[in-house]
This record gives C-alpha cells, sequence and structure tokens, in this order.
C-alpha cells in the first residue's frame, strides 16, 4: 500500500540479470492479472461512488479523491468474471494513465512481483472477453498463470468509453 | 557556465509579448499630427526593452530588428525624424515580424529568418528616405593624456615605446611632449581603438591617476586654446592640482551617470575635475560643461539622461507577475477549505448549541472567513475585458484597408471584468465575430452613402455584467442579415427550414458549419468556416450566443458568458438516493404541484400549468434512469428553470439547499456525459453532479413534440 516505494523499487532493472520489470498483480475471479506497476498511483478500499446515469454497467460512477473526480471501472462487470459483490475486501487500485486518474474495482491485490521480459510469453490468439490486444503476454509463476495486461492501452480503449471519442482520435 | 537560461526564457517570452502588445496600441493611438511626446517615449522603451533581453537570452534576430526600430524610434521621439503615416504601418509590420519571431522561439511553428533583413531594410528605409537633419556621429580620434613618472630621456623612451606599442594595432601619434611647464604627454590614437585597451597600455608606463582618454573632436575644435589649456592650468601649481583630484574625486561623482562622455574614464576622478576646471576657464569644452552644471541644454549626450529618467516611473506598478498555475492551485486548496469547513459545520450541527457555544461561533467565523477568502482568491484570476478588447483596433484597422471599408471602432465597458481563462478563450471566437461584422455587416461606403448612412462605419464592442454573467456584444451598423438569402442556403444546404421559423431561428442558422451567404470567398471569410466554430466554441465555455438583426440598420451578436468557470451559486436537490446540483442562474422558482395543476397529453402527463403557463415536465428519474425515486408527479418537488427564453419544470424528489460549489471537470479523467456539465465535491465528500441544464430543457422541448 505505499506505491511510491513500488515505484522506486520498479524503475530498477534486475539485478538477476535481463531486463525486469516490476508488476503488481490482482485477481479478477479465478484469474489472476498482471498490470506494470509503474501505473499505479494507491490502492484503497472501495467505497460506493456516484453514479453517472446512462454510462454502461461497468461504470461504476465517479469519487472523490482529495479533489479530483475519478471515474471508477469495475474490471468484473466488464470482464464478466467473478461475482461483482463488493466486500470489504473489495479493492480499488488507482491508476495514472498518462494524464488522467482511473479507478478499477477488482477482487483482490495478491502482490508485486518482479518480472523479466522474457519470462512473458505472448499470448496464443484465443476468444477471451479481453481482446488480445490489451495482452502483453502470459507468465507462469509457481504454476500461476499470470496474464500481463497492457492496462493503459486497455483504459483508453474505445470499448472501456472512459474517453470522448473527438480526445481519442 | 552552465546556468540553465531556458528557465528565464518563459518569463523573457511573457515580457516581451506585453512590451509588443503595449506598443501595438500605443502606435495605433498616436496622433500623427501632433504625437504625444509620452507615448513616443513608451513605445520607445518598449522597443529597447525587448532589444534589451532579447539580445541577453541570445535571441539575435530578435534583437536585430528591435535595434534598427529602436534608433528609428529614438529619433522620431527627439523630434529629429517627422513621423509619417507608413512609418506606422511599417512598425506595426515590424511588430508582426517580432511576434512571429517570438513564437517560433517560443517552439509555435517555423522561425522565418528570410524576414528580418527585409524588415530591418525597410526600417531603415524610413530614415533614408526622410530628410536626415541628424549628422552621423563622425568617427573621432582619441586623445590620451597622461603625466610619465619619469624624467628627460627615460620618458622619452618609454614614450617611444608605447607608441610602437600602440602603432602596432592603431595608427598613433604625439601631438603634445611633456616640457617644463608641463609634465603631460597627449597621444592621438585612431578612432577605432578601443580605450579600455588603449588605458591597459598606458598604466604600464604613467600613473594611473592621470590617465585620460577622451574623444579627439571637442578638443580637435577648440584648436590650441584647448592644448592651451594643457600648457597653461598647469601653471598653477601642481601640487594644488593633485590636492585638487583628492578633493573632488568624491563630490563629482553623483554627476557621473548623466554623462555619457565619461564612459571612457571611468573612475579618472582627475579627469572629472580637470573639466569643471576647463567649464570655468571657457567654452573649449562643451562636453564635460554638462557635467558640473545639471542645468544645462539638452544636447545631443544628454539624450541618454532623458532616456534613462523616465524608467523609474514605468517601474512604480504594483502589480507581480504569478503563473497560473499557482493561482489555480491555490483555488484548489481554498475549494478543498470550503469542503472542509462544510463537514465540520455539517458535524457541528449535531451538537448543543448551548454547551459548544464557542465551538459554533469559531465554525461561523471560519465560514466567514473562508468566503471572503474564496472570493479574494477569485478575484485574483479576474481581469479586465479591456486585454481583449485592445487587440480589435489593430485587426479592424488592417481589414478595413484589406477591403477598402471604412471603419469605426467603439470599445465600451473595458474595464469589466471576467476570469482569465475565460479571457483567453473568448479572444479568438470574438474575433470571429468581429471580422464577420467587419466583412459582412458593414457596407462599402459607396453603398452606404446611397442608403443615406455616413462612409464610415461603425462597430461596437460592448461589455457589461448582467446576473451572474458577463455579456459582450458585438454590433455593427451594416446591411444587417438577409432572410431570404439565409433560408435558401439553408434548403441549399439541406436543412430542415420552413418560412414560419422566427427571424432568431434563421439568425441562428449562419452558426450551422459550412454555412455562409458570402457571394464570394475571401480571404476574410465566406468559406463557412469560422461561425460554427466561434458557437462551439463559446458553448463550451457554457456561455451562449444570440444574434438580433434588422435590414439596413444592423446586426448585433450577444455573447453570454458565466464570469467564471471555477464556482458556482448552486441549488442541490435529491432524486433517489443521488444529489444533483442546478446552477441557480437557471432556477426561477420551486413548487410542489397539485393533482390539478398537472395536465396530460396523449394520456402521459407532461404538463404543468404554473401561473397560467403551461411548461413541459423533464423528470430527472427518467432522463437519468435513478431507480428508487418519487414518480408521482404531485409528490415530489417541479423546479421550474429558464434557458434562452424557454421555460421547463424539472421533477425531483426533494430540495436539499443552496450552496456554491467549486466545479471540478468531469472531462479531465472521464468524458462528457448528456445532461451533465459537471461534478463538485459536497460537503460529506461525496461528489454531486452538476446538471447541465441547456440539455435538459432541450430535451423537454424534443419531447413535447414526440408525446403530443
Amino acid at each position: 500500500m505505499v506505491p511510491e516505494q513500488h515505484a522506486a523499487m520498479g524503475k530498477g532493472a534486475g539485478e538477476e540479470g535481463g531486463y525486469a520489470q516490476e508488476y503488481l498483480t490482482y485477481t479478477l475471479g479465478p484469474e489472476e492479472y498482471a498490470i506494470d506497476i509503474l501505473k499505479v498511483q494507491e490502492i484503497r478500499g472501495y467505497e460506493p461512488p456516484t453514479t453517472i446515469a446512462n454510462a454502461p454497467r461497468f461504470l461504476k460512477g465517479v469519487l472523490n479523491l482529495r479533489g479530483t473526480i475519478v471515474p471508477i471501472v469495475d474490471l468484473r462487470i466488464k470482464f464478466n468474471v467473478g461475482k461483482a459483490d463488493y466486500t470489504p475486501f473489495t479493492v480499488v487500485i488507482i491508476l495514472n494513465i498518462g494524464s488522467r486518474v482511473v479507478g478499477i474495482v477488482v477482487d483482490s491485490v495478491s502482490d508485486v512481483t518482479r518480472l523479466r521480459q522474457e519470462q512473458i510469453r505472448p499470448a496464443p490468439e484465443f476468444a477471451a472477453t479481453v481482446d488480445t490486444k490489451y495482452i502483453n503476454g502470459l507468465c507462469t509463476l509457481d504454476e500461476r498463470m499470470l496474464i500481463v495486461v497492457d492496462i493503459e492501452r486497455l483504459m483508453l480503449s474505445h470499448e472501456m468509453a472512459l474517453v470522448d471519442a473527438a480526445q481519442n482520435a | 557556465m552552465s546556468i540553465d537560461m531556458s528557465q528565464f526564457y518563459q518569463v523573457f517570452f511573457e515580457e516581451a509579448q506585453e512590451h509588443l502588445d503595449d506598443m501595438e496600441s500605443l502606435l495605433l493611438e498616436l496622433d500623427l499630427g501632433d504625437p504625444d511626446p509620452e507615448q513616443l517615449n513608451a513605445i520607445f522603451r518598449a522597443a529597447h526593452s525587448i532589444k534589451g533581453s532579447a539580445g541577453t537570452f541570445g535571441f539575435t534576430d530578435l534583437a536585430e530588428v528591435t535595434h534598427v526600430l529602436e534608433n528609428l524610434l529614438d529619433r522620431i521621439r527627439k523630434g529629429e525624424l517627422a513621423l509619417r503615416p507608413e512609418m506606422i504601418d511599417t512598425f506595426l509590420d515590424a511588430g508582426d515580424v517580432l511576434k512571429h519571431l517570438l513564437a517560433a522561439h517560443r517552439g509555435d511553428g517555423e522561425a522565418d529568418p528570410s524576414q528580418v533583413a527585409p524588415m530591418c531594410k525597410r526600417l531603415s528605409g524610413l530614415t533614408a528616405s526622410a530628410s536626415s537633419p541628424a549628422p552621423a556621429m563622425p568617427a573621432e580620434a582619441l586623445d590620451a593624456s597622461f603625466v610619465l613618472d619619469l624624467d628627460g630621456d627615460a620618458a622619452t623612451k618609454a614614450v617611444e615605446n608605447l607608441v610602437a606599442e600602440l602603432g602596432q594595432h592603431w595608427t598613433v601619434e604625439v601631438i603634445a611632449r611633456a616640457n617644463a611647464a608641463d609634465d603631460r604627454w597627449c597621444l592621438r590614437v585612431a578612432a577605432e581603438a578601443d580605450p579600455e585597451i588603449v588605458r591597459g597600455m598606458l598604466e604600464f608606463v604613467a600613473r594611473s591617476d592621470s590617465i585620460r582618454i577622451r574623444p579627439a573632436g571637442s578638443i580637435a575644435t577648440t584648436d590650441d586654446g584647448a592644448y592651451g589649456f594643457f600648457n597653461d592650468a598647469p601653471a598653477a601649481p601642481k601640487i594644488e592640482a593633485d590636492e585638487s583630484w583628492g578633493l573632488f574625486s568624491d563630490e563629482p561623482k553623483a554627476a557621473v551617470p548623466p554623462a555619457p562622455s565619461l564612459d571612457t574614464a571611468p573612475g579618472s576622478a582627475g579627469g572629472i575635475t580637470l573639466s569643471a576646471q576647463a567649464g570655468s576657464e571657457g567654452d573649449g569644452f562643451g562636453f564635460f560643461v554638462d557635467v558640473p552644471t545639471p542645468a544645462a541644454e539638452p544636447t545631443e549626450m544628454s539624450g541618454a539622461a532623458r532616456r534613462a529618467a523616465p524608467k523609474p516611473a514605468g517601474g512604480g506598478e504594483t502589480s507581480i507577475r504569478v503563473d497560473v498555475d499557482k493561482v489555480d492551485q491555490l483555488i484548489n486548496l481554498i475549494g478543498e477549505l470550503v469542503i472542509t469547513q462544510a463537514m465540520l459545520a455539517q458535524s457541528a450541527s449535531t451538537l448543543d448549541p448551548v454547551e459548544f457555544e464557542r465551538l459554533h461561533n469559531g465554525l461561523a467565523q471560519l465560514e466567514r472567513n473562508t468566503r471572503d477568502m474564496q472570493e479574494s482568491v477569485m478575484a485574483i484570476r479576474m481581469m479586465p475585458i479591456s486585454v481583449v478588447f485592445t487587440r480589435f483596433p489593430r485587426v479592424v484597422r488592417d481589414l478595413a484597408q484589406k477591403l477598402g471599408k471604412q471603419i469605426e471602432l467603439k470599445t465600451l465597458g473595458e474595464g469589466t471584468e471576467l476570469d482569465k481563462s475565460l479571457i483567453e478563450r473568448i479572444s479568438d471566437p470574438l474575433t470571429h465575430l468581429v471580422r464577420n461584422s467587419l466583412d459582412h455587416g458593414v457596407e462599402m461606403p459607396g453603398d452606404r452613402i446611397a442608403r443615406g448612412k455616413s462612409p464610415v462605419g461603425i462597430i461596437t464592442l460592448k461589455a457589461y455584467h448582467q446576473s451572474g454573467n458577463i455579456v459582450i456584444e458585438v454590433g455593427d451598423d451594416g446591411a444587417g442579415l438577409n432572410r431570404e438569402k439565409i433560408l435558401g442556403k439553408a434548403r441549399e444546404k439541406g436543412l430542415a427550414v420552413h418560412d414560419q421559423m422566427t427571424d432568431g431561428e434563421v439568425w441562428l442558422l449562419i452558426f450551422e458549419p459550412g454555412f455562409s451567404t458570402a457571394d464570394v470567398v475571401t480571404e476574410v471569410s465566406g468559406r463557412g468556416v469560422g461561425m460554427d466554430v466561434v458557437k462551439r466554441n463559446i458553448s463550451a465555455m457554457g456561455g451562449r450566443v444570440e444574434i438580433e438583426s434588422m435590414t439596413g440598420i444592423g446586426t448585433r451578436m450577444t455573447v453570454r458568458l458565466p464570469l467564471t468557470l471555477a464556482i458556482l451559486d448552486g441549488l442541490s436537490v435529491a432524486a433517489g438516493k443521488e444529489t444533483y446540483i442546478i446552477p441557480l442562474g437557471y432556477v426561477i422558482e420551486s413548487l410542489q404541484a397539485e393533482r390539478g395543476m398537472i395536465k396530460s397529453v396523449s394520456g402521459v402527463e407532461r404538463l404543468v400549468q404554473v401561473r397560467g403557463e403551461y411548461l413541459p415536465v423533464v423528470a430527472l428519474y427518467e432522463v437519468f434512469g435513478i431507480p428508487g425515486t418519487i414518480t408521482r408527479l404531485d409528490q415530489g418537488i417541479m423546479v421550474v428553470l429558464e434557458v434562452d427564453g424557454v421555460k421547463a419544470a424539472l421533477f425531483i424528489d426533494a430540495l436539499v439547499g443552496q450552496h456554491q460549489v467549486v466545479i471540478k471537470s468531469l472531462e479531465s479523467n472521464y468524458r462528457k456525459v448528456a445532461g451533465i456539465s459537471g461534478a463538485t465535491i459536497m460537503g460529506d465528500g461525496h461528489v454531486a453532479l452538476i446538471l447541465d441544464v441547456a440539455a435538459l430543457v432541450q430535451m423537454a422541448k424534443s419531447a413535447l413534440p414526440a408525446a403530443a
């Protein structure tokens, strides 16, 4: 829960040789995802946001994050994994995507892992709710499969509808 | 030497921009027949400041142009050149070139170095073509006089060496030798010699306090008399002269700065002393007489003193330059403070007022202070609209010239203040409106005379405050809009129009994309790009445009803008579990409808009768799909809203209160949402959305015919 430290560590290359980057892993239902830790601003508990009229169902609303209005996206609803219930353990990851701040709701945050580039295998083409173009690759870590997601591309994508079409173009 | 200059560049850019703007407006104000010397001075100072700082920062192209400009202005200022109309034009063009260069250095656009030389040439051409009474400063040789510590042959030898040494660089001749009466030597060195170097060389052999170097001209004109000084003056005992140097060395210092001639002898007290003596002796040293006599006639050289004098007066401004980001940060912080204060007030409201009297008093004071503070901080961002208006005289002048029209521009209410961010953003749309008025509105002088109008068209720019808005009007006394032509064009474009449309509706058609009634596409307008952009820009600022027009009398476009984008008086209302903010400016009244007031059309309850008017009902729960609200129209609250003269009733659950809210953008992290203009943070830390009333009323308007 101290993102600044993570961020600082993440900058260094892996000591074990090869270019390593730090990833934050989180779970959505049974699946485990990894995102670049440098995109993570902070992690906080879920609190009900202010709903926005006529927004897609996965957009839970907007939240006041110390004076900034931050949209909150429930990835479980978006990708249709797990049950979208909100417990005291439900976690919101606040991301810095370009100049924007966006929050994503996930089931839980597991840990921070250091992954070398060669550990990440290209993902096979498959039909998934997460379009493979937003998946950087797959990574096996002690029997677990991590899905490495290009979170920036995903959040700015057209289907997330977080950005005005005009601004996106 | 690794000072990062780039951090100062921004300051330079801003200052230079400001100076250029000043210069332009001053040039436009200038009365050709009888130019105000103060204005000329101000223009000169502006050019001078740009030149100085451009040189410092190494923007040589800027410095080059301003240098020529400055010289020319200096001569006009001194009355050596008469001001002519083409000079103003050239100066304005030079200003444009400078602006262009400045923009290029800033990183916007490409620098075009080829502009510099022709502009310099054009500027210098102005001098050449004028009958130039000012003679070029003649290149003068330097006379260096000094006293040697040596005597006789040794001295002669030393001087010979010196002459040989100097002779390697410049031509040198000995014009006075030390003799029994005077131990001074005098050398004449060619004009291009650097006095400092000459001095440096002399210091090897001569007594450093005795060296003085000055242009030969002054001495030469006085002929022998001047040299006579050297021969005669020391007739007074030498020792005494030495003493007098000591005596005068402090006193005349005060007089040093205004005398440019002393540049060559800094710190040489002896030089000053002697010149004082020379002054008392005769007129031969007209140069030096200025120094001890403050009431000297304004000679050519004293211009430098005059130039320096007005500067401190200009520096008396009591404003500071602050980065807008810093002000914005302050505003955000104050916004947070207001929220915190509201939170505290909310929690304290549950406490017993008697027991916690002091706490309540303190909180009341805190509320007052935060409110005052908020207002003061908001006022920092407020700027007079004159910042925008000042650019129009130029726009109008250039365009009128190009179109062959005669235009008089009138501006009213320049002091009207509005938020800086709005000032920046209103400037382009306003320019478009003015150009449009000029091009399409005002007729050619011939047509105007034929219609019995004065050949000079009048364009009026007017700004004023009206109920929390700033209103800016662009009016002309031209031909007015042509209803038939606009309708015809609209049909051609396939827009849905009919003859029964009101004038107001017809006029608004000109804001449609690609709409132009100009018969010929000109450089100025007629491409139909522009008016729709104007409308869009103004709407984006939360403002709107209205057009009034009368055939043959003129057209008036009215732009209404909120005073600030950052804060808003709002009515908070509840619908279901959500709280929404309605900008108070749109609210007329709120009421609880009775059964009888609600009228249905085609079986759908769509209208409410308020004071004899039937108003369409917009149910917020329907528009936004909010669950768990009151759905029976006679149980909730109707808020009557008015936008652009159209009224509608917004149906909500309950009124919550009235607040001043800090507007936060939804778009900075999310996107635009239909029916929502922004968000704010309530006292409890929750986000409340601000309703876009204009859009909601529009919904009511479009929904009505469907129901009917």
